[in-house]
């Protein structure tokens, strides 16, 4: 009777010496959690205290936002195509390196033997460009030696005579070149090859590729008549997608949160110390030690991060935008507050050279279509000396979205340039992109850099939200400057403008 | 293998782990002298330099928290309404309680209580009263002028928020106006921050070009507070409605001369 009572005894013993040990196994990991992490006990939060998942990021291939804004085609009969939405797949496929693309065919050009790079004129670049030719065209300058290493491009004799590109072109009227176009000198070059085979080669099944798809256009001087010598591409489709929708902003959609999420991947370990301001406006401050480095989530879902941190490391233009981008990925990736990804290429490039080369890039969004922002730009990086100094971002969910095709009709941009001829005028006189005259259509062809139906996203209401619609766009330059004119798709209405 | 024992063995190391855990790096609130210097040497050091003490170096926590604050705003129409409501003479003025003549004699322990009581009352009913909201003091610019000042501070544990305060302004008696630049603590910061030795933040007066030094040459420390404090050069505050308040050195030197260093070991 004894022996089971005392056996009995030992177990109870032994189970509260078990149940005690995991007691202060547990209250000592807690005790060296709280006192490593110097957090104040009532904090404490058993989700902290678990191994917590690494965020992946999705890395950003420099190559996958290098997007040509238009390719320019020649049929070589008089007759001209342009295609200024989806250039992508025609340029650089990163996603299948054996299709037809631009880059592809290039890279085996200049991996034959003894192809060289000399100056030509204008005249003989604009001769042998009325040929059946395609013309890749960029709205910023890329040093064109960096490029040949990036893509993988054989690097050809005489690769140091050219600075940078703007355009690179092929034409059969001298089927064994390929074209360059240095807008930063204004310089004319061409890289000769052998030229064997070339007929068979990458360039003309993709300029079939491209002539199949391209939308007629015509140069501007050729549209209007003599009054101008501008040969601007002008788009002269039969029918057009055209779509109407809304959206919201990131801080509609994904509240103050998605702000303070962004915020933490600026700051890490050390946003525990960090100050937090909020102003009557709904704007939020992150601000860390006295200024040094700052994060503000406005009120109309625009983030901003500035540092004045900046480096000393002198990088390469492919450097530092893999720099820009490889920070964009961790800072928020390409996804909205919707958990939409976007895709985005690069808009434009300002360097500025200081003690170190310094680089400012601004992105657009490039999803089926590339939207215009009427005001300010979806991401904005700024890298000096090797850092990233200064961050925006902008993005935005879609509310609702028609899509709709549309017979040209009278909305040709031949009308819309005649119907707006006295708006255009006035807007670009005072903003002093050209002085008074008599003959208003010379002088506005004259500076017309572009006109594309684009999907244009409007100014943001007292809501934070607006209105993407397809628009006629007319952008014109002067120096530096530059104006964006937004016109009714339906009847040909202006809807606004912008300077930059 | 006897598992009883081993059991038993380790129940003691764990008891004893924690132990020396807790009485290691507990903090259970309590201050610690300067770790840096001791005091007779960092009189020295200060004095080398043209500092002159006149007052004992604080005590310190090993670590402290962040403040959120809110920014209070109150409108002058809240204020306004709350004067002419019905029964407010009752609530918000003495003029009931004392005789006309006592009115400026705030010396007198029971018209400061009066007073203090009233303002209390406002605040209340302004909906800002709370454990924070510590009174400060009771003035007047001369007892016969017949206007007297409540003031009320902010303290978060035990810490004064820098620059908080709300006064009650009384004429004749009566409960007339109502200032303030309230910050209403609002939350501490998840993680504890290290707090920075008062001899270090002595030491950067020296070193701070701005200072200047009083009529014999040297630099006459007052006082040396830790407090919570708003650094509205860093930021712009004019529109905040929250905002977070740092543990910062306060040192008073030459009269009335103030410095701010942030005492925050990031």
């Amino acid at each position: 009777m004894n022996e089971p009572g005392k056996k009995n005894k030992k177990r109870i013993i032994e189970t509260a010496k078990s149940g005690l040990l995991v007691v202060l196994l547990l209250s000592t990991i807690l005790l060296l959690y709280i006192f490593w992490e110097n957090i104040s006990p009532g904090d404490v939060s058993i989700s902290d205290i678990g191994f917590q998942d690494e965020t992946e990021y999705e890395p950003i291939d420099a190559r996958e936002v290098l997007i040509p804004d238009r390719i320019e085609i020649s049929y070589g009969d008089g007759n001209y195509g342009i295609i200024t939405d989806g250039t992508a797949r025609f340029w650089h496929d990163t996603g299948n390196a054996a299709s037809a693309d631009f880059v592809y065919a290039l890279r085996e050009f200049a991996s034959a033997e003894n192809v060289f790079l000399e100056e030509i004129t204008k005249e003989q670049y604009d001769q042998v460009m009325a040929f059946e030719s395609m013309k890749f065209v960029f709205d910023y300058y890329i040093p064109f030696a960096e490029f040949c290493d990036a893509y993988d491009v054989s690097r050809v004799q005489g690769i140091d005579k050219i600075d940078s590109m703007a355009e690179i072109s092929y034409s059969f009227g001298s089927m064994e070149s390929v074209f360059l176009y240095d807008a930063a000198t204004g310089k004319f070059y061409r890289m000769v090859g052998s030229g064997e085979d070339l007929e068979q080669g990458g360039f003309a099944g993709l300029y079939g590729d491209i002539a199949f798809v391209a939308d007629i256009a015509y140069p501007l001087n050729l549209v209007v008549g003599d009054v101008t010598t501008n040969d601007t591409p002008v788009p002269l489709p039969a029918v057009f997608e055209y779509s109407e929708g809304s959206y919201r902003n990131e801080k509609q959609t994904g509240g103050p949160e998605f702000g303070e999420e962004l915020a933490k991947t600026f700051f890490g370990d050390s946003f525990d110390f960090i100050r937090t301001i909020a102003d009557s406006s709904g704007n939020m401050t992150y601000m860390y030690g006295y200024g040094q480095r700052i994060f503000i989530a406005s009120n109309e879902g625009v983030y901003t991060y500035k540092t004045d941190e900046s480096g000393t490391e002198d990088m390469g233009y492919f450097e530092a935008l893999n720099n820009a981008l490889a920070f964009v990925a961790i800072h928020g990736g390409l996804l909205n507050s919707e958990g939409e990804t976007f895709k985005i290429c690069l808009s434009d490039v300002d360097i500025k050279q200081n003690k170190t080369k310094d680089y400012e890039f601004k992105f657009d969004i490039c999803n089926e279509r590339h939207i215009i922002y009427k005001d300010g730009n979806p991401l904005l990086v700024q890298v000096k000396g090797g850092v990233v100094t200064y961050f925006e971002r902008d993005f935005f969910a879609v509310d609702d979205q028609d899509d709709q095709q549309i017979e040209t009709g009278e909305s040709t941009a031949a009308n819309v340039l005649a119907k707006n001829l006295d708006y255009m005028y006035d807007v670009l006189l005072k903003g002093g992109f050209l002085a008074e005259q008599p003959e208003k259509f010379a002088a506005v062809s004259e500076i017309l850099k572009d006109i594309r139906f684009g999907a244009v996203r409007f100014s943001k209401n007292e809501d934070g939200g607006g209105k993407i619609e397809t628009c006629w766009c007319f952008t014109f330059t002067a120096g530096q400057k530059e104006a964006e004119m937004y016109f009714d798709a339906n009847d040909a209405e202006p809807k606004g403008y912008t300077i930059r | 293998m006897d598992w009883s024992k081993a059991k038993t063995i380790l129940i003691i190391a764990l008891l004893l782990t924690n132990v020396f855990l807790v009485l290691t790096y507990g903090d259970f609130g309590k201050k610690e002298s300067s770790g840096t210097f001791d005091q007779q040497t960092l009189i020295l050091l200060l004095s080398d330099r043209g500092v002159e003490l006149a007052t004992d170096i604080p005590e310190k926590p090993k670590a402290m928290q962040l403040l959120s604050v809110a920014v209070i705003h109150v409108p002058e129409e809240e204020i306004q309404a709350l004067r002419a409501g019905e029964g407010s003479s009752e609530l918000f003025d003495i003029t009931g309680m004392l005789d006309d003549e006592a009115f400026g004699d705030i010396k007198t322990t029971y018209v400061m209580e009066a007073y203090v009581d009233r303002a209390r009352n406002f605040i209340t009913a302004l909906g800002l009263m709370s454990d924070s909201v510590v009174f400060d003091s009771v003035s007047t610019e001369s007892p016969d002028s017949g206007e007297v000042v409540v003031r009320f501070e902010t303290m978060a544990d035990d810490f004064k928020v820098e620059e908080s305060y709300m006064e009650c302004i009384f004429s004749q008696g009566r409960l007339v106006d109502f200032e303030s630049n309230w910050l209403n603590p609002a939350g501490y910061s998840r993680k504890k921050v290290a707090v920075m030795d008062p001899a270090v933040a002595l030491l950067s007066l020296v070193s701070d070009g701005d200072v200047e030094k009083a009529e014999a040459g040297v630099v006459r420390v007052d006082s040396i507070e830790l407090i919570y404090w708003l650094d509205s050069q860093t930021a712009d505050i004019e529109q905040a409605v929250k905002d977070t308040a740092f543990p910062t050195w306060r040192i008073t030197y030459n009269g009335d001369s103030v410095k701010y260093f942030n005492a925050a070991q990031l």
